[in-house]
């Protein structure tokens, strides 16, 4: 599994919620390099608990190496620099009132000047073909509107990995085409959870099946798709 | 939507409007420290200025009215809840709870339509109130629309489903309601924490 283009190492990953029902067992894989690599799975496989491990915002147990870095209390914070997230209910994502302060929080959490931080923002809204935005009430966009306000707020700090949950969920057609546009279009690595088997065929380079909280398994798109009986075994068709 | 209104109201022109808002916040702050403070007669002069200032206001413009209405509509139970309250403590008996109330409501309801958000922010930022505060008041005026719009689908949906004519029965289900809503809200401050966490914070404001 030990390749020098990897980003993500991940050995005998595994969680337990409080209550001690198991959500992950001993999930192990690599991300590479630039590539988008999707996580799929059916409801309560362990997606959204896998992308939070991480981002070190669930103890968990195993190993976790990001960009050459053990996922420990140390430097957490400038590693998560370099990650951005995306999370799937961008309310929970967009905490500020103003588009223009929450796009700002990540900048000035990591001490950028005022000045700086709005360029950055700038730069970020106009990635996400929202220029001018900066101004308006949070609250008042639409849920496509506040989609793409998420993923600036997370490619404000210019990331080497940004992951995703569930991206395209709720989107109406349009917003989802513009928002795989836009996720497509990113030269950065690209983690997806996802039940969006189609935007799967469209953007991933790899795929990680989850199936009950352990590893199904890790294979290209083509290889995926041409197994429809697994794909049904593992409810994803 | 219908929860656009609170700061709409705010952003059109009016008599208080013009006033500057630093101004216009330390008068309300002024105002609110009286009416806490005024017994009798005071207390009674205070409410009639009060109505004639708002009867004024209302009078100067159209748009206004319907906006003082609303806000004094949407303040009531609130205003009335804490009326109550003061009844039942001790001390408090005669008029002076009910006129305060209504003091509070009118004040309240006309400092919602003349100052806007982003303007408050700024007075409290020129008055050197602690970021932390004003940062804190950003997440509630943030939280309180999704809340709102929350409890109003929740609300939809027990509509939808229930079936009892009895008004007790409304109000049992209604507090039912307005439990879960916290309870999400619970869940949701911990998933806004993680989400600021994934970007940077630390617990140190800056």
């Amino acid at each position: 599994m030990e390749r020098r283009d990897n980003v993500i190492e991940v050995r005998g990953l595994s969680y337990r919620y409080p209550g001690g029902e198991r959500a992950l067992e001993g999930v192990s894989f690599a991300v590479r390099k630039g590539e988008a690599f999707a996580v799929v799975g059916p409801n309560g496989s362990g997606k959204t608990t896998l992308l939070l491990s991480l981002m070190g915002l669930l103890k968990f147990k195993g190993e976790i190496r990001i960009l050459g870095h053990q996922l420990n209390g140390k430097g957490l914070r400038e590693l998560r620099r370099k990650i951005g997230f995306v999370f799937q209910d961008p309310d929970t994502q967009l905490f500020m009132p103003t588009v223009g302060e929450d796009v700002a929080f990540g900048p000035q959490q990591f001490g950028y000047s005022g000045d700086e931080a709005k360029r950055m923002v700038k730069e970020a809204l106009r990635a996400v073909r929202m220029e001018g935005y900066e101004g308006r009430f949070t609250h008042r966009l639409s849920y496509g509107e506040k989609k793409k306000i998420a993923l600036a707020t997370a490619l404000v700090l210019s990331p080497e990995i940004l992951i995703f949950d569930e991206p395209t969920s709720n989107l109406d057609p349009a917003s989802r085409r513009e928002f795989l546009d836009l996720i497509g279009g990113l030269n950065c690595t690209r983690i997806f959870a996802t039940h969006d088997m189609d935007m799967v065929r469209r953007i991933a380079d790899r795929v990680l099946v989850l199936f009950e909280g352990r590893k199904a398994a890790e294979c290209d798109v083509e290889s995926l798709f041409k197994s429809p009986e697994n794909l049904r075994k593992w409810r994803l068709a | 939507m219908s929860h656009y209104w609170t700061s709409d109201l705010a952003d059109r022109p009016s008599f208080f409007g013009r006033i500057d808002p630093r101004l216009r916040f330390s008068l309300f702050l002024s105002a609110l420290g009286v009416i806490s403070a005024a017994r009798g007669r005071l207390l009674f002069g205070a409410t009639l200025f009060l109505i004639g200032v708002m009867l004024f206001s209302v009078a100067a413009s159209a748009k206004f009215r319907r906006s003082v209405l609303r806000a004094l509509l949407a303040l009531l139970p609130f205003g009335a809840f804490v009326v109550f309250l003061m009844l039942l403590s001790r001390g408090t008996g005669g008029p002076s709870p009910l006129l305060r109330g209504l003091c509070s409501l009118i004040l309240i309801a006309l400092f919602v339509t003349t100052m806007g958000f982003d303007e408050l922010r700024e007075v409290l930022r020129s008055l050197r109130v602690p970021s932390i505060f004003i940062t804190l008041l950003g997440f509630v005026y943030r939280y309180f629309f999704l809340f709102r719009e929350e409890l109003e689908k929740m609300d939809m949906a027990l509509k939808n489903r229930s079936f009892s004519s009895s008004r007790l029965e409304g109000w049992r289900l209604k507090a039912l309601l307005i439990g879960q809503v916290l309870l999400r809200s619970y869940r949701r401050s911990e998933e806004v924490y993680r989400a600021m966490t994934a970007r940077g914070y630390d617990g140190k404001e800056r």
